[in-house]
């Protein structure tokens, strides 16, 4: 009888009885390196096999040179697979003056959920001051803004704007990335209810989803895999397997995730 | 798949170690119920002192710890003999034999060993290797690709299981593969999208390797790679443990 998440994972079995929103993905080409089938069919390939309900997605021009290229293909995406993807709006700060243009534009469309920021591609800190319309966008409509964060630092300024704009919803894309990163966010997380992670890393630690369930629980968790920049199975997998219940694996699977995006329609 | 995979695992380690991070392990009997509980068989386990200490000292520990533990299969970390800390290769030879080793590792890195595996250096190591089939296992971290490309180039019967890939080489790794039919490359480390479906296309399911890399890196991944690829379930098999058994019974003791 086949009835845990793990003994699921063992024969390869989709998880169709969990509730799974992948928090962190992105679509199209990188410049950097070859990123097979990253388009919006060859993704759901990937969704499907794993049991993945839906990906909310910034295109990787978006986060790379041109946001409006990118945007429309995450428009593309959430308009032909309504039920399976959606959106983050995603802005450059480097471009201010179309700023509210194109956050107006994305959130006309149905499906678009929230906004992505990437400050170490396009070269600003977190808390740049062209950031700022994003920020109280986010916070007028309580809905999440996805933000790279990468080591300490990064946290910390996260959990400075946190602070100043309660009503929105900050994931810490990559969770801090190393392990002074993920000690940081352990304690800004803890210490408020607007502040969130994401598990999505090329470096699967072994044994890292349950250090970091034990130290903030499985409430402030989201599941990320960064696909189609890499595979969505390293990611499933760390979970899958991690050496927690399975209700705080269908907390971090999708839940929390589900609960984000409910307060929004609220 | 009706039913779970048999991993042979080529990629995991135990003993002290400088960093352990939290969540890690570092016992043998938490690698040996990590690996149960992941669904892995066998593996074949190097000691964290090969690397960070001695090859010498940590094979020696590693020869001493695995003792009982009949699903372990010892690897050992190899490097030149120049300065003597290490056997010539005809003395190696020997010892591998004498000690049913069937696969080496080395750490080459500037951060680890810090040498050089050209061929004015390691040639003789890597001759004895080719000439009695013993794979070497190496991260791409460790060897870097040009090197890499210079032990393939000058030793093509040498099998080479080549680790840490990570998710932006397929540019030069395709390549490299297309060229080269001694590389083989461990599952774990390669992350690309679409990996194990695009890679059986592009160049055969007899060219992966299962791998983990615990205790760093998540055995939980790892199984799903291969557990959730979209390959028939002899494919997986072949990956799973079939091409690296297959390697293993090619060496000449």
């Amino acid at each position: 009888m086949v009835s845990t998440i793990r003994e699921k994972a063992i024969l390869g079995l989709p998880l169709d009885d969990v509730k799974i929103i992948d928090c962190h993905c992105h679509m199209g080409d990188w410049r950097a390196f070859h990123a097979p089938k990253n388009d919006k069919e060859g993704m759901l390939k990937s969704m499907d096999s794993l049991g993945i309900d839906f990906a909310c997605v910034t295109a990787h021009s978006s986060i790379g040179p041109d946001y409006r290229y990118g945007n429309d293909v995450v428009i593309d995406a959430v308009t032909s697979y309504p039920d399976r993807y959606f959106g983050y709006v995603t802005v450059n700060p480097n471009y201010p003056e179309d700023m509210q243009n194109e956050l107006d534009r994305c959130f006309a469309v149905p499906g678009f959920i929230g906004i992505k920021l990437h400050p170490a591609v396009h070269g600003q800190p977190i808390d740049y001051k062209n950031y700022r319309l994003a920020y109280e966008t986010a916070e007028k409509k309580k809905c999440p803004v996805l933000i790279h964060v990468w080591g300490a630092g990064n946290v910390v300024t996260v959990s400075k704007l946190a602070d100043e704009y309660p009503n929105a919803i900050f994931i810490m894309g990559h969770g801090g990335a190393d392990i002074p990163g993920f000690e940081k966010a352990i304690d800004v997380v803890n210490k408020r209810n607007n502040v969130y992670i994401d598990i999505a890393i090329s470096n699967v630690r072994e044994g890292n989803v349950e250090w970091l369930v034990r130290e903030m629980g499985s409430k402030k968790i989201l599941y990320g895999s960064d696909m189609p920049f890499f595979d969505p199975r390293p990611a499933f997998g760390r979970l899958a397997f991690a050496m927690i219940s399975d209700d705080e694996k269908r907390d971090i699977f999708g839940l929390n995730m589900e609960a984000i995006l409910s307060k929004q329609k609220a | 798949m009706e039913e779970a995979l048999n991993f042979l695992d080529c990629n995991c380690s135990f003993g002290r170690r400088s960093i352990v991070e939290p969540g890690s392990f570092y016992k043998i009997e938490d690698l040996v119920h990590k690996m149960e509980y992941y669904g892995i068989k066998r593996a074949l386990v190097y000691h964290a002192m090969a690397q960070e200490y001695s090859p010498l000292v940590g094979n020696s520990m590693l020869m001493e710890e695995i003792k009982g533990y009949g699903q372990l299969i010892p690897v050992w970390a190899v490097m030149h003999h120049h300065t003597e800390e290490f056997y010539e290769p005809d003395v190696l030879k020997d010892r591998l034999r004498e000690n049913g080793i069937r696969a080496v590792t080395m750490f080459p890195g500037r951060n680890d060993q810090g040498f050089s595996t050209d061929e004015w250096n390691c040639g003789e190591l890597f001759d004895m290797l080719e000439e009695n089939s013993v794979p070497l296992i190496i991260g791409l971290d460790q060897v870097g690709i040009e090197s890499l490309l210079g032990i393939l180039k000058n030793h093509p019967g040498l099998k080479v299981i080549l680790k840490r890939t990570g998710y932006s080489l397929n540019r030069n790794l395709y390549g490299i593969l297309k060229k080269f039919k001694n590389l083989y490359i461990e599952s774990s480390g390669y992350k690309v999208h679409h990996n194990i479906e695009e890679f059986v296309r592009m160049f055969g399911a007899h060219r992966l390797v299962f791998g983990s890399g615990m205790p760093f890196h998540s055995g939980g991944s790892a199984v799903c790679n291969i557990n959730y690829a979209r390959i028939s379930d002899e494919e997986k098999n072949m990956i799973a443990w079939k091409n690296l058994e297959g390697i293993l019974g090619g060496v000449k003791w």
